[in-house]
């Protein structure tokens, strides 16, 4: 595309002016010096011909056209490789957050957003609609075949809502719905080095699609749930496995 | 005072009274003649800093080969004993006994007039930042580890190796910016100044320490600021080599797949990724402010920037906030070479200027015993053959030279010194002298640019006249090039010393001349430059004589609004004006002209047109400080619409009318007009801090303003980068064009447009403006008339050129003259206000003296000229004139040369060129020339 | 009464300015802040420090502002214009025709040619063993490509 950019005379607000508005120091969005720093080694630098860099200049020159309907928005993955060497320390992450929460919800990625409204659907937070009751089962079935199996480890214990533990346990939902084996390794680190630790019943899921799907408040809604959670346990760290 | 560091001071400027704590060498200096023994048998093995830490020194060490002064020490913090109590082995093996380990702190109090604090920088440490890689790859380096490798005294003696394999690299990647205009991985928002020049250097000098066609250099950067005088040419010159520039940042350095060489991505333009792999990388670490910032501004009470860098204004660059008490070089901010030096004269002006009361009163001078008189004495040649250590020694046999110069004709002593320009064989020859009744010296040992004067000096205080001395340079000119031919190189320095006792056999004395001083100065120009010579001269007590060319001072100033410090420049230039016509010591001529300058440093004379009269003044030295101007754009629709102006002009806009030009709702600033393309290969320096300045200031009038710079490489380098980092934080946008395809400006109808193409979207951005300033060159003034008055040179772009970039930067070519502000190259106020400060020190050195001392080696005419004049054009300072001469008795008139002895220089072209032997050169006669020649083919003819 | 400064101190004590300062803070050092960042401190509490501390007396006094007695019972910022640390008002006008360059690089060996030629005594003050500073580390410099040494 070589249609030229007008830039006209009056000052136009610009969807990068909204969120510097947001951002403490604004996010140091003005101060690009368009080095390539951050597009060198962003995982989804050249994916709908688009790069962290690029990203930003076009907020600089006030495309919001283009800007605000680019895909890629989606395919950042928030690693925050960006801002860790730019050397202006600019916040591209938190640009790209504010990018896909001017979509419509409506419009953003099916897959996200169902996941995000599934999490909210139950206090465990599953993503993928696990039940407390699937939760606690597959924990015990697992727990018992461990003892009864594996040399050693006839003792291991998998707490589940011990009150007044040290540690909260979080765990990623797809392993107890797809991989429940996957979840035994860390059981086994846990009780080989005495941590007083549980798991909960309830906000145990660990991820948090309404973050990536930009929904704020349901995010803020989960996080809550998830915390209440701890707190009801009165547990002192909330060990996070994402 | 070495091994010293300040602990206290009291006192005001003109008094002070300085602490100074000396920290123990324990090596006695008066005995060490720097063998390197106690470093032999030294066990304790210490990261040598001076290599950057690539190798290890021992705790005895010495600094490096050259190092002054020539001596030893011990680290006390490393040392076994001094640590423990245990070893001593260097005292052992010391053949002076110059070890002495009961040295203790001593504590010195010294009374001052003012003080120069130099302190330097320090390196940007880039192994805190992981993405750098240092800590995983032996093969990143610093640009300091990088200097050590490819340094002849280095750890690799100059053949470049790489760290992980010591395999000759052949793709070398240099990374700009590291560690500084960045304020994620540390505090350094300033740009360090340097480093892209010295990335390109190192480049380029890589090549000549490579052989092969397929190396690769690859600079990584943000900006080439290549922004000093020569320095555009020396970055095309480089690309015009080869050398690749690439514009981008890699994200991390990763060692290569089998742990050797590094690896490393980067995003072009146009945002594709490329993995390239290279031998070696090295991180271009910034400047710093030196590890003693703090305590040194706590010990003198001085005010510090954020940055640690001494805190200055534009208008007193070097002052502290301390009076009295003056900064400079790269403390003052970070700065190259050529300026620390200018910078350096500078605050010895503004010292020198507080002192001129007392000047002189604690000088000391050196006293000589009364020549001996040789009439009638036969040369009597003693020979002194230097081992230098192992420098000579190690590929000359010393000894059988020694004993071969023992039996040529004339020579009566001859010995070998392990180190002939040690202290203790100064001492050493003058014994000789006395004890053999020796009337001519030869020191076989290295070149006499090094050491005559040293040798020189020992002679006359053993009584004899200082030119009775030759050198046979057996060290660069035959141990350091013949390194796998010692029995070759015995032979030729047999053939060396026999020459130059051929010579030494026909030297005389020679006396040195003393041309009277007129100690008053001539300055040439009345703008900053000028006015800032002429009035630091003034207060240190010499008279000045200011010639302007216009009705009023002040030059190129009266059109500047601020200085990049936000400084107002009105104010300053005013106070400045006053106290140059104020001035006791200044005459000040305006619309005037030079008209005609002859004779030589010391004693110069012109004479000047001022007011339909003629004037003629002497004087002893001249500042040429005749500024520069703006150049009158040629592109861009400049002078077809009243919006589109240049920056002097947009400065008289905000002075005149600031309202108005905030009520613009958009402004373009295009940078490089006119500067950096064919016919002005050259940077004007000042207009990217100017443009960010202006850019700030409108945005401040009305934040609403859309503001945009055009630029081709952003060059606010040193402190000037907060100016653009604010900018930019501002909301200015910048937007990089490409030389080849320049922005467009088109007038249609009532609109100004400026389209040019955004690299990074890729597309062209049509901007809709209403007002566009234009960054115009800064073109010399026509300096024909100077250069027939003075004879002295300029550059390829017209500039005045200075005698040497680095080492003598205010300095011009022809003695006696020096040359300051924009004449001389772009700069900026603060920059002038140094320079002309520089050239104030400067030309003090020579008015301070009653009478120069000439060097004796200068031509002389005998009655053999018969007026020929094949000499004259070519003597390369035209120190040679015809004269009309009566022949005594008979009053026929004769032509005859005279040859002026100030601005002679002994080259001995004249001599060469004469075909009658009417002139010759003292010292080096052509009958001494002969015997040399001879004594070197005696066995061939 | 004594007045110093917390770097002063620190340097003469050979601890480092965050251990004065803390001796400050908690007591064990009886100093009362005055104007300029600078402590005062009275004689009695000071030997009892340096006596509690075993540091020689003559270190640490000899080398301290001493205010005039009557200051002491003057409010901070009176008696800070009696301090004599530092900015001394000294009656006489004298000038020395001697200075100090603090550092032997590049620019501390320019700058003392220059005075030394122009009729001043320099003391060229240099904390390593030799001057040249980082120049001497230099292969080679634009644009002659003359080595750096």
């Amino acid at each position: 595309m070589n249609t030229a950019i007008e830039l006209e005379k009056a000052p136009t607000s610009r969807f990068k002016d909204k969120v510097m508005e947001l951002l403490p120091e604004g996010g140091n969005l003005n101060a690009c010096l368009t080095c390539g720093a951050c597009a060198a080694g962003c995982p989804a630098s050249g994916l709908e011909n688009m790069d962290p860099r690029k990203l930003l200049r076009m907020a600089a020159l006030g495309m919001d056209d283009e800007l605000l309907s680019t895909d890629w928005c989606w395919m950042c993955s928030m690693c925050q490789r960006c801002i860790y060497v730019c050397p202006m320390q600019i916040d591209i992450p938190q640009l790209v957050f504010q990018i896909r929460k001017s979509h419509p919800r409506g419009e953003r990625p099916k897959g996200i957003i169902n996941s995000c409204d599934m999490a909210l659907r139950n206090d465990t937070c599953s993503a993928m609609g696990a039940t407390e009751e699937d939760w606690r089962f597959v924990v015990e079935d697992v727990a018992d075949e461990v003892r009864e199996s594996q040399a050693g480890f006839e003792d291991l214990q998998v707490p589940m809502d011990k009150s007044g533990a040290t540690y909260f346990l979080n765990q990623n939902s797809r392993e107890p719905v797809t991989e429940p084996d996957e979840m035994i390794p860390l059981w086994k680190i846990l009780h080989l080095a005495g941590a007083d630790w549980t798991y909960g019943s309830k906000g145990w899921a660990a991820e948090n699609y309404c973050l990536f799907a930009a929904d704020e408040e349901n995010w803020e809604k989960i996080v809550r749930t998830k915390a209440k959670a701890v707190d009801d346990l009165g547990c002192k760290v909330w060990l996070n496995t994402e | 005072m070495t091994l010293s560091e300040v602990t206290g001071i009291s006192g005001e400027a003109g008094d002070f009274r300085v602490s100074v704590k000396q920290n123990p060498r324990y090596i006695d200096m008066n005995r060490c003649i720097a063998c390197g023994e106690c470093a032999a048998k030294c066990p304790k093995k210490v990261d040598d800093e001076f290599n950057a830490g690539i190798n290890k020194r021992r705790a005895a060490y010495i600094k490096y080969g050259q190092a002054v002064p020539l001596k030893y020490a011990i680290d006390a913090a490393n040392c076994i004993y001094l640590a423990r109590g245990k070893c001593r082995a260097c005292e052992k093996f010391c053949p002076t006994d110059a070890i002495d380990f009961e040295d203790k702190e001593k504590n010195v109090d010294v009374n001052v007039g003012s003080v120069i604090l130099a302190p330097g920088w320090s390196p940007f440490d880039p192994k805190g930042v992981d993405y750098l890689g240092c800590a995983e790859s032996p093969d990143i380096v610093t640009s300091m580890e990088y200097e050590r490798l490819l340094s002849a005294s280095g750890p690799c003696m100059g053949h470049l190796k790489r760290p992980s394999d010591s395999r000759e690299p052949k793709k070398i990647a240099w990374l700009q910016c590291v560690g500084s205009r960045n304020l994620n991985r540390c505090d350094n928002a300033y740009c360090s100044s340097v480093c892209c020049m010295y990335a390109i250097k190192q480049a380029l000098v890589t090549a000549e320490h490579l052989e092969g066609d397929d190396l690769s250099q690859t600079v990584f950067y943000m900006d080439i600021r290549s922004h000093g005088k020569e320095f555009d040419r020396y970055f095309e010159k480089a690309q015009a080599d080869g050398v690749n520039f690439v514009r981008a940042r890699p994200h991390t350095i990763e060692p290569g797949k089998d742990g050797t060489g590094v690896t490393m991505r980067y995003t072009l333009d146009d945002g594709k990724v490329v993995v390239e792999d290279f031998d070696m990388a090295v991180l271009s670490v910034g400047l710093e402010a030196s590890k003693d910032a703090l305590s040194l501004a706590d010990t003198f009470g001085i005010a510090l920037d954020e940055f640690r860098f001494a805190q200055t204004s534009s208008f007193a660059p070097v002052a502290s906030s301390r009076e009295g008490v003056f900064v400079t070089g790269a403390f003052q901010a970070p700065k190259a070479i050529p300026r620390s030096v200018a910078e350096a004269s500078a605050a010895a002006a503004d010292a020198a200027r507080l002192l001129t009361a007392a000047k002189g009163t604690l000088t000391r001078s050196k006293s000589y015993p009364r020549e001996k008189d040789l009439a009638g004495q036969q040369p009597r040649v003693g020979v002194f053959v230097c081992s230098c250590g192992i420098n000579i020694a190690g590929v000359v046999d010393v000894k059988e030279v020694v004993a071969y110069a023992e039996g040529l004709p004339h020579v009566v002593y001859a010995e070998n010194n392990l180190f002939s320009c040690s202290a203790d064989t100064q001492d050493l020859i003058a014994k000789r002298i006395e004890e053999h009744n020796l009337n001519r010296i030869v020191v076989a040992a290295c070149t006499p640019r090094t050491h005559e004067p040293l040798f020189q000096d020992t002679l006359r205080e053993a009584g004899l006249n200082a030119y009775l001395i030759e050198m046979a340079n057996i060290r660069n000119q035959n141990a350091w090039v013949h390194q796998n031919a010692p029995e070759a190189a015995t032979a030729k320095a047999k053939d060396q010393v026999r020459m130059a006792v051929a010579k030494a056999a026909l030297d005389y004395p020679l006396a040195r001349d003393a041309v009277p001083v007129t100690q008053k100065a001539l300055v040439i120009g009345g703008g900053l430059a000028g006015m800032g010579a002429a009035l630091n001269l003034a207060d240190q007590g010499f008279e000045a004589v200011l010639l302007e060319k216009d009705a009023r001072l002040g030059g190129n100033a009266w059109h500047l609004d601020t200085t990049p410090k936000g400084e107002p420049v009105r104010p300053m230039l005013e106070e400045m004006i006053q106290r140059t016509e104020n001035h006791a010591n200044i005459k000040v001529l305006k619309n005037a002209a030079l008209k005609s300058a002859t004779g030589s440093v010391g004693q110069f004379v012109s004479k000047i047109a001022v007011d339909g009269q003629t004037r003629a003044v002497t004087y002893g030295a001249a500042v040429l400080a005749t500024g520069a101007r703006e150049s009158v754009p040629t592109e861009y629709g400049y002078g077809e619409d009243a919006r589109i102006l240049t920056h002097l002009e947009f400065d008289r806009k905000l002075r005149e009318d600031a309202a108005q030009l905030g009520q613009a709702q958009s402004a373009v600033f295009i940078q490089c007009v006119g500067s950096r393309e064919p016919n002005r290969p050259y940077c004007s320096r000042v207009c990217c801090t100017h443009t960010v300045k202006s850019a700030i200031h409108l945005k401040t009038l009305n934040p609403a303003m859309n503001v945009y710079v055009l630029y081709r490489d952003m060059r606010t380098y040193g402190l000037n980068e907060i100016l653009y980092q604010k900018a930019r934080d501002l909301g200015v946008i910048f937007i990089r064009y490409d030389v080849d395809q320049k922005p467009a400006v088109a007038i249609e109808g009532a609109d100004l447009k400026v389209t040019v193409d955004d690299p990074i979207v890729q597309r062209p951005l049509k901007i809709d403006t209403d007002l566009l300033v234009l960054a115009a060159a800064i073109e010399p003034h026509a300096s024909d008339e100077l250069i027939a008055l003075y004879k002295c040179g300029v550059n390829a772009d017209g500039f005045l050129n200075e005698a040497h970039p680095k080492l003598r930067p205010v300095d011009m070519a022809v003695d006696g003259l020096f040359v300051a502000g924009l004449c001389n190259y772009p700069k900026p106020v603060d920059e002038s206000i140094e320079q002309a400060k520089a050239a104030a020190a400067r030309a003090a050195t020579v008015l301070s003296q009653e009478a120069m001392q000439l060097d004796a080696i200068k031509s002389f005419v005998t009655d053999d000229c018969d007026g020929c004049a094949l000499c004259l054009d070519v003597c390369p300072y035209r120190a040679i004139k015809l004269e009309e001469q009566a022949t005594e008795g008979n009053g026929q008139v004769h032509k005859r040369i005279v040859t002026d002895k100030a601005l002679c220089k002994g080259c001995g072209l004249c001599a060469a060129t004469c075909p009658k032997g009417g002139v010759h050169v003292h010292g080096f006669t052509l009958d001494q020339l002969k015997a040399q020649v001879s004594a070197a083919l005696v066995d061939v003819v | 009464m004594y007045e110093f400064k917390v770097g002063r101190l620190a340097r003469i004590l050979g601890v480092h300015r965050n251990t004065v300062s803390n001796w400050i803070r908690s007591g064990r050092l009886d100093a009362r802040p005055a104007p300029a960042k600078r402590y005062q401190i009275g004689e009695a509490a000071l030997r009892r420090f340096c006596a509690l501390n075993h540091i020689a007396e003559d270190r640490v006094l000899d080398h301290l502002t001493v205010l005039p007695e009557a200051a002491a019972s003057l409010t901070p910022t009176v008696a800070a214009r009696f301090s004599t640390t530092g900015r001394e008002e000294s009656m006489t006008q004298k000038t020395i025709g001697s200075v100090m360059v603090v550092g032997g690089g590049i620019a501390g060996i320019q700058a003392t040619l220059d005075l030394a030629d122009s009729g001043y005594f320099v003391y060229l003050v240099e904390k390593s063993a030799g001057i040249g500073g980082a120049m001497a580390q230099l292969d080679k410099t634009f644009p002659t490509n003359d080595c750096a040494m």
